[in-house]
């Protein structure tokens, strides 16, 4: 018996062959594959094709910027850019990053992750960090400043023009013992109250008071007003915390008391805070207020809230939900155009606190001193970059020097106007008050609210039990 | 060639090539050194195992072991504190129990499905088709599997259109069915979020028992038959004994798989509504908390929940071996 | 294969009544299960590929089997979407890349060592394999950090070679465990016999042993493949998602926007990524079947 085959293996030659074409399948497919996109490597992605065209004058005055920056050399060399803008908001970024890549020579490797905040800690503490980030967690960043991971940003931005375009209370948010770490480049205007324009029928700008009003007189009618969903998979229960419950306590107690909530001095079986989860378990557990009451409320998924709001006939009227909704709503729900969709800034309590908006978004910090990282920091905070931003139709940018004229859809257009440019509102524009909780406080006010509102009863346990959380995470 | 290709081509032809040049240039050195060859053979030959294991998990698990006597920011000596508060902290007792609920009904569901289907399919001319059905959730990512069971569990209040498949599908069938929040009532969700996992890991069952099934001495069995045995009994006292030793190495599996599970939970809900496993937890400890500490006393904790189930698969495997 | 014993002389093949409407009701009802389990099992494929072609606007509003009744609903808008730029095409021969380099590997390391366990002893042999052993409890998570600090030192981080020696690594324990349990199968006469006819430890590893655990070897590569091909955070630590390393996992996550936009997108992405570990599972198949204890050689 010489090295024969052993019976029921299969035979040597035909492994072999199977195996050669599997290789040179392989190796055609990327060659092939290669010859498609004219071996461009690597791939920078193309904006989609439903998506608006830049204009080609915003682009050179991007490009002109970005020429001034490196004054005028093609320094070369890359970037590597880890950001948390996904999807076709991702595209977009890249679209306004390419005039940067144009006129510097500079390649932008932009990495996307839901996962980034955990992705930075790994990599930091690896002794890997990115260039850059573009960061939708305050503090983590204030974190890494304060224990010098960051570098500042003083000498790298025009810091006149930036202190003139952008809110004080977000570049103070930036700022660790006097130097700016990191700068809003997108952001996002939470709680306004949207509905349709064609059916609601109530107070277009109300106080609270007023609204509460109106609300019972069509919940006497049987015609519940809310709409509202927070089921969100592992963050359940955000929308009622984020664009009800902060809105409520910022619009009766202001931004100073609000600092005092975050940074864990007000606690949160003080009245100011139960008064603020009071109301809003006084609205979402009552079937006469909200469709469905708080099973419906618990279970309806945040997407399909509003969808109340477009049928015939509606079942719900108002939806507290951020600024996105307004451009989601055209292109998700059946029926219903950009035409049918009208907001209103959250209603005012407190009239000195009526301007206060929260916002949370996306922050530029440099990890690397690198001359292509500076420059592309110095790029993102020049109001023609922001204009391009706008124009991609996806964001709203805090800079006051962008023309409200750039944004393609005049809903974005009003939004800009009132909440981004106007004097008063780029005073008090301030950070969601979620956001800026430790993470476990976040995750456990979340949960909590959502058990809260399907018990109310149990209110002073939760409360007592965010209050511990904020012990231990301190 | 583009750089893609050039790794693709180089990967794919250097490996196969280097192990074979290591076994030829490993029997020259063996040839070389005056020492236990067998032995050192035996090591060279386990070398490039070592060295990567090595790399990739033992060091590590070195690490983790020595941060998990730690406190959480890596500084401060603890010693037992984490690991006492794993058996004592009310959360995480909770959080070892719905593992532990896992580990039970997960074996059981994907070791009794896979050896249902594996004697059925055996007597059906439609055998291939419904097995490679049964075995494609195996080939499936946890990002689509969790797209597919988010439109199934998918929650709509009573008296709206019922989107979710599994509400939609009760609401036909069950007169006055109330739908029911799959994945965030705690009555449910665990089993819901099993199930997904008995679906993705049945397949492999199935594939394994199938085999062993067919390998199950024909003679045996019609023996049985001429002797008047019914099918019960022919299952019983022939069939079952001849797969015990696959069943073993199934159930294990299952049961090591039911001990690490993350990705279904992780996805799912997060962890949220009572539905925290220990990988999940240890996870959020790590990357949300940022209690080191924490997180690697837990991963210890399930490595050391995982080894005597493989040291006891290693000792059923042994048995078959020399039977 | 037929209820009734083939040996029977063919005189006493006579079926009674009443047997035969037992026959019956047990081959519907035997039918009736299988059926209704493949059913189950189905269910949640179609319902993603269903939910591949239609609008977005609809996700959310109908459920899936509504396509049925309004066929119109059919759009591949979804797919040309995720397809557009190229990035998906180019992911996909990313996850290639990693995949088949980091299968080959696993496998025939793994195939080494694990010949080497069964047929090699050695003392310390215990030891090792307790370790090896209890390295398949050990949770991937843990080993991020530091295994992400070496390949930064090495600078690996975000070059293909980090994703090959990480997927193999952390695939070897499963493969040579499998490997071993399978090797030892192999009746010791095959192995002496060649020993006696002067082959090496090596040839006879290669040229012997290794077609007979063709069944195995095929079922270690099917597993590898798929498990890595499926992967999501692996890639993402150590390989970053880079459009130009990114694999298709990676890439199909970030198909969704901020607020969860896209789930239509996402489901045309997760439909894409399904087709190469489906089409390597059902084309190894065959050796699976095969059987664990084929061709074992009486005499």
């Amino acid at each position: 018996m010489r090295f024969q085959n052993a019976p029921g293996a299969p035979r040597r030659g035909h492994v072999g062959r199977v195996l050669a074409t599997a290789v040179a399948a392989f190796l055609a497919l990327a060659a092939g594959y290669d010859a498609g996109t004219g071996g461009a490597s690597p791939v920078t992605r193309i904006a989609r094709s439903d998506q608006p065209d830049l204009p080609a004058a915003s682009l050179s005055a991007a490009e002109k910027a970005a020429r001034a920056i490196t004054h005028g050399k093609k320094i070369g060399g890359s970037v590597d850019f880890l950001g948390v803008v996904t999807g076709t908001a991702g595209d977009a970024l890249l679209a306004a990053l390419k005039p940067f890549e144009t006129a510097t020579g500079v390649k932008v490797n932009y990495e996307a992750t839901f996962s980034q905040q955990s992705i930075l800690q790994t990599r930091i503490d690896a002794g890997n960090p990115p260039d850059l980030v573009f960061s939708s967690y305050p503090l983590q960043l204030v974190q890494l400043a304060k224990a010098g991971k960051l570098i500042p940003l003083d000498g790298v931005v025009n810091m006149d023009a930036v202190r003139k375009q952008y809110p004080k209370p977000l570049l103070d948010l930036g700022t660790v013992k006097g130097n700016l770490y990191g700068f809003f480049s997108i952001v996002n205007y939470h709680a306004l109250v949207w509905y349709n324009a064609n059916k609601y029928g109530g107070p277009r700008h109300p106080t609270w008071a007023q609204l509460a009003r109106w609300t019972k007189a069509s919940a006497a009618q049987g015609k519940p007003s809310w709409c509202m969903g927070i089921e969100s998979g592992a963050t359940t229960g955000w929308p009622a915390a984020n664009e009800v419950l902060d809105a409520l306590f910022v619009r009766r107690y202001g931004p100073a008391m609000a600092a005092r909530w975050e940074q864990g001095k007000l606690p949160w079986s003080s009245p100011q805070v139960k008064w603020a989860w009071q109301s809003v378990g006084a609205i979402f557990t009552d079937p006469k207020l909200v469709t469905g009451g708080a099973a419906a409320v618990a279970s309806t998924n945040f997407l399909a809230a509003g969808n109340g709001m477009f049928t015939s006939p509606p079942t719900c009227y108002l939806l507290p939900q951020a600024q996105w909704y307004g451009s989601y709503v055209p292109a998700a729900v059946q029926g219903a155009t950009a035409a049918d969709v009208g907001y209103f800034a959250f209603p005012s309590i407190t009239p000195k606190y009526r301007d206060a908006q929260m916002v949370d978004g996306n922050q530029v910090a440099m990890l690397r001193n690198r001359p292509q990282a500076r420059a592309l920091a110095a790029y993102m905070s020049t109001p023609q970059f922001e204009t391009l931003l706008a124009q991609t139709g996806q964001f709203l940018v805090p800079n006051a020097a962008v023309p409200t004229g750039a944004y393609p859809t005049s809903l974005s257009r009003t939004l800009a106007k009132e909440l981004v440019v106007s004097k008063a509102t780029q005073a008090a524009t301030i950070l969601l008050p979620s956001v800026l909780f430790p993470v476990p406080v976040t995750n456990q006010f979340f949960k909590n609210l959502t058990s809260y509102l399907q018990n109310p009863g149990q209110l002073d346990n939760y409360l007592r039990d965010m209050d511990s959380v904020v012990k231990s995470s301190s | 060639m583009s750089r893609q290709a050039l790794d693709l081509a180089l990967g794919t032809t250097i490996i196969p090539l280097g192990v074979v040049a290591y076994l030829v240039a490993s029997e020259g050195a063996v040839g070389r050194f005056r020492v236990d060859r067998p032995t050192l053979r035996a090591w060279l030959w386990l070398a490039p195992t070592l060295v990567l294991i090595g790399g990739v998990l033992v060091y590590p698990l070195l690490k983790t072991i020595y941060l998990s006597v730690k406190g959480p920011d890596s500084e401060k000596f603890v010693g037992t504190g984490n690991y006492k508060a794993i058996f004592t902290d009310p959360s995480l007792l909770s959080v070892l129990k719905v593992n532990l609920l896992w580990i039970v009904l997960f074996p059981l569901g994907a070791v009794l499905l896979g050896l249902v289907t594996a004697v059925l399919l055996d007597r059906v001319r439609y055998e291939r088709i419904a097995k490679a059905i049964i075995t494609v959730p195996t080939a499936i990512s946890f990002v689509a599997g969790s797209v597919m069971w988010r439109l199934i569990y998918t929650y709509n209040a009573p008296g709206t259109p019922q989107i979710g498949t599994l509400n939609a599908f009760l609401n036909t069938v069950l007169p006055g069915f109330v739908p029911k929040a799959w994945l965030i009532d705690s009555r449910f969700n665990n089993y819901a979020l099993i199930f997904v996992g008995v679906w993705m890991g049945t397949g492999l069952a199935t594939l394994i028992l199938s085999a062993a099934v067919k390998a199950v001495p024909k003679e045996l069995v019609e023996a049985a038959r001429i002797d008047g045995a019914n099918e019960w009994h022919v299952f019983r006292r022939v069939m079952l004994p001849e797969l015990v030793p696959a069943l073993a190495v199934v159930t294990t599996t299952a049961v090591i798989a039911a001990i690490k599970v993350f990705d279904i939970v992780y996805v799912m809900t997060g962890g949220n509504y009572n539905t925290d496993v220990i990988a999940t937890r240890m996870y959020s400890e790590q990357f949300a908390y940022q209690n080191t500490g924490l997180a690697c006393a837990i991963a210890i904790v399930l490595l050391l929940a995982a080894t005597p189930v493989l040291l006891a698969n290693r000792g059923a495997m042994r048995r078959e071996a020399s039977a | 294969m037929s209820v009734l014993p083939r040996t029977l002389p063919r005189e006493q093949v006579s079926i009674p009544r009443g047997f035969a409407l037992r026959h019956g009701l047990r081959r519907f009802a035997l039918h009736a299960v299988v059926i209704a389990i493949c059913a189950v099992w189905l269910v949640p494929t179609v319902s993603l590929l269903v939910t591949s072609v239609r609008p977005a606007a609809l996700l959310l509003s109908s459920g899936w089997w509504h396509i049925f009744s309004s066929p119109g609903q059919f759009t591949l808008s979804n797919f040309g979407h995720v397809l557009e730029g190229g990035q998906l095409g180019h992911s996909f021969v990313n996850s290639l890349v990693i995949v088949v380099p980091v299968t080959i590997a696993t496998v025939l390391i793994g195939a080494v060592a694990g010949y080497a366990f069964a047929w090699m002893p050695f003392p310390g042999e215990a030891l090792v394999l307790v370790l090896l052993v209890a390295l398949l409890g050990l949770p991937v998570q843990v080993t991020l950090v530091p295994v992400l600090q070496m390949f930064s030192a090495l600078h690996l981080a975000g070059r293909f070679p980090a994703a090959w020696i990480a997927y193999t690594g952390y695939m070897l324990p499963f493969a040579v465990y499998l490997m071993r349990s399978f090797f030892k199968k192999i009746p010791k006469e095959i192995i002496e016999a060649a020993h006696v006819d002067g082959a090496s430890p090596a040839t006879t590893c290669l040229r012997i042993a290794m077609p007979i655990a063709a069944p195995a070897l095929a079922s270690l590569a099917t597993l590898v493949f798929v498990w890595t091909w499926n992967d999501l955070l692996v890639s993402l630590v150590y390989l970053g998602s880079g459009p130009a390393v990114a694999p298709m996992p990676v890439t199909i996550a970030n198909l969704i926007g901020s607020q969860g936009q896209g789930q239509e997108l996402l489901a045309a992405g997760a439909v894409l990524s399904l087709v190469m570990p489906v089409a390597v599972f059902f084309a190894l198949q065959r050796y699976f079947v095969r059987g664990i204890v084929a061709g074992a050689v009486k005499g």
